[in-house]
């Protein structure tokens, strides 16, 4: 079920310092909502899959270990429009293709990408202005 | 018993790599380079992690189902409101806006925000466990004929991100 999206905005100055004049310009900010902890998450979920708080925690904590281990070892882990866990190489290329070893490798790290459909939520979500901030010099 | 201990798996992985030549579109002279591509494994799916998590937490694969709907419709929900989602074991995933600056007040408003997307941001056990230090390399040869080393997805520019070298 899509679920219309909105997150609360605010106008700010802000002093461009990079510049010799550094002139002052307006931008927004979004407002920084609270984080939802892995507790509170579990707990949320718990109430609304109605299933035990002890079965879920244990659940996700397992889901977390299996993302984890499917990722480690190559492979992509996909969930239907929500996006796609997987392991990004950064690399540096090499001119021949004996140089062209694992030795270039520079590191690896976990990557999220997020489903079209969610990208879609993200489209439709609606700022609302929270608060106007004057002018401080 | 439910085993409920959101500890990471102290396993070592591997993946598998292939050389392949590519051309680096994005210079003029275009020239031709030798990169690394990940050999990736079967795309693992929500059934396969509901079997995988069902075994490792001894719960019922329904109810990890259930939960796994759940905590995707909950992480979705929070994620377009604005808040940043602490996944347990794994790390966090919030939004980011990139928005135009604006010379007048009231030209600063909705309009000059220019896009809004997902960050994950992997917690510090799961960035050592993703790294070359947990992580071992194997470098495969593969025979594909009429291409030299190359794949089906063997990209023609190197992705975002990744250095190109000297």
């Amino acid at each position: 079920m899509a679920v219309k999206g909105k997150i609360r905005i605010r106008k700010t100055t802000q002093k461009l310092g990079y510049l010799d004049e550094k002139p002052t310009v307006y931008r927004i900010r979004t407002l920084t909502m609270p984080v939802i902890s892995g507790e509170n998450l579990v707990q949320y979920v718990a109430k609304s899959a109605n299933v035990p708080v002890s079965s879920i925690r244990a659940a996700v904590a397992a889901i977390a270990q299996g993302i984890c281990y499917f990722v480690i070892n190559g492979h992509a882990v996909h969930f239907n429009n929500f996006g796609t866990f997987h392991l990004k190489m950064q690399y540096k290329v090499a001119q021949t293709e004996e140089e062209c070893t694992t030795k270039n490798i520079k590191r690896l790290v976990p990557e999220f990408i997020a489903h079209r459909a969610l990208l879609d939520q993200l489209m439709a979500i609606s700022f609302e202005t929270y608060d106007t901030v004057s002018l401080q010099d | 018993m439910v085993n409920s201990k959101a500890q990471l798996p102290s396993v070592t992985g591997k993946v598998l790599l292939r050389r392949s030549k590519m051309k680096l579109g994005y210079l003029d002279e275009k020239p031709e380079v030798w990169g690394l591509h990940m050999l990736r494994g079967g795309v693992i799916d929500n059934d396969d992690i509901v079997a995988y998590a069902s075994q490792a937490a001894n719960v019922p694969a329904d109810n990890v189902n259930l939960a796994l709907q759940a905590l995707l419709d909950a992480i979705t929900y929070f994620v377009i409101n604005g808040h940043t989602v602490q996944i347990p074991g794994l790390g966090s995933i919030g939004t980011i806006t990139n928005v135009k600056v604006a010379q007048t007040l009231e030209e600063a408003n909705a309009d000059t925000i220019r896009k809004t997307h997902i960050q994950f941001y992997p917690t510090d056990q799961v960035r050592e466990l993703c790294s070359l230090k947990n992580v071992s390399t194997e470098l495969v040869k593969l025979e594909v004929p009429g291409t030299s080393g190359g794949g089906d997805n063997e990209p023609a520019e190197p992705h975002p991100g990744e250095d190109t070298g000297d």
